[in-house]
């Protein structure tokens, strides 16, 4: 029996002090998901109990297909999703590529508004302005060290589309690094 | 410019870019903001308030099992009174409702919909 069975076994049974150490244990994996893809700071840490809410409520139904880390991050990353479509805040569809870059990087004078920003803080906001899906992949791979198929598990992408956002993600924030960096010097 | 793209993400992703250009700087700049851990916005018992909120709803559902038991139970006691005292229920005092039917049907629809205006429009605002 591996560590998460035991531990699964212990709280099904009601031990409540074994659900303590699983919210522990992957409370920073539920706490990245919803930080990065909920603006509203009011809203996180009640979301992120939500989330270990339902988690509790629905561990008996967990057959260890995945690793339990990967069914967690389905119930934040889902979570998430609902709570902005609750709040008709709109889940774009993805862009073609060419038109999203063009709108992504042409967003005016970053370092205007943002000059006395460190250059992370500039980043984080590059990132924010991403669609949740590409946030979802970057958070999973970079912060929580997710393989390609468990962020495809989490996400219910096709591992290739994982791929895709995850270099593409990455590539148009580079550009309005690069953008920003280029202005930069002629300042 | 994707290929190109794609290699320099795979070199400094695994720290072997030789690249000195402002593409590979910029990367640099994403990759190192993209591990660097975010600050927590979490309580220091964050995980003691979602055992407390797990426990509270246990506990409102148990009190619900045993209203139920009570309701039955009482129901149960009811209908034994009634037949061991051969109880006969007169319903003289309401007899005229059934000349309005369409008054009763409205009542209890009125009384419904001033309930669910309520929990939608006014609670809402008066919950702290």
């Amino acid at each position: 029996m591996t560590d998460d069975q035991a531990l699964v076994s212990r709280i099904t049974k009601g031990d409540m002090q074994a659900f303590r150490l699983l919210i522990k244990q992957h409370e920073r994996l539920v706490s990245h998901m919803i930080g990065r893809l909920i603006d509203n700071a009011e809203d996180r840490e009640e979301l992120c109990q939500d989330v270990f809410l339902k988690v509790h409520e629905k561990l008996s139904e967990f057959n260890f297909q995945s690793r339990l880390s990967t069914w967690i991050a389905t119930i934040a990353y889902r979570h998430a999703v609902n709570h902005i479509r609750k709040k008709k805040i709109k889940v774009s569809d993805i862009p073609d590529e060419e038109s999203f870059t063009s709108h992504f990087v042409s967003i005016d004078n970053p370092e205007e508004q943002l000059e006395d920003e460190d250059m992370n803080e500039l980043v984080l906001r590059f990132i924010s302005w991403l669609p949740v899906q590409y946030k979802a992949v970057l958070t999973l791979y970079h912060l929580d060290g997710m393989s390609y198929p468990e962020i495809g598990i989490a996400t219910g992408m096709p591992e290739g589309t994982v791929k895709n956002y995850l270099f593409r993600a990455r590539a148009l924030v580079k550009e309005n690094v690069k953008k920003y960096l280029g202005k930069e010097e002629w300042l | 410019m994707k290929a190109k793209d794609e290699e320099l993400q795979n070199q400094i992703e695994k720290a072997i870019s030789s690249d000195d250009g402002v593409d590979a700087y910029a990367y640099k700049i994403v990759f190192d903001t993209l591990r660097k851990e975010p600050d927590s916005y979490l309580s220091t018992n964050f995980a003691d308030r979602v055992v407390q909120k797990i426990e509270t709803r246990n506990e409102s559902t148990n009190d619900f099992i045993w209203f139920s038991v009570g309701i039955f139970t009482f129901a149960i006691a009811a209908v034994i009174a009634i037949v061991l005292t051969d109880f006969k229920v007169s319903f003289g005092a309401l007899k005229f409702l059934a000349s309005y039917p369409g008054l009763f049907v409205f009542g209890i629809g009125f009384i419904l919909a001033l309930n669910w205006l309520d929990k939608k429009l006014v609670r809402p605002k008066t919950s702290i």
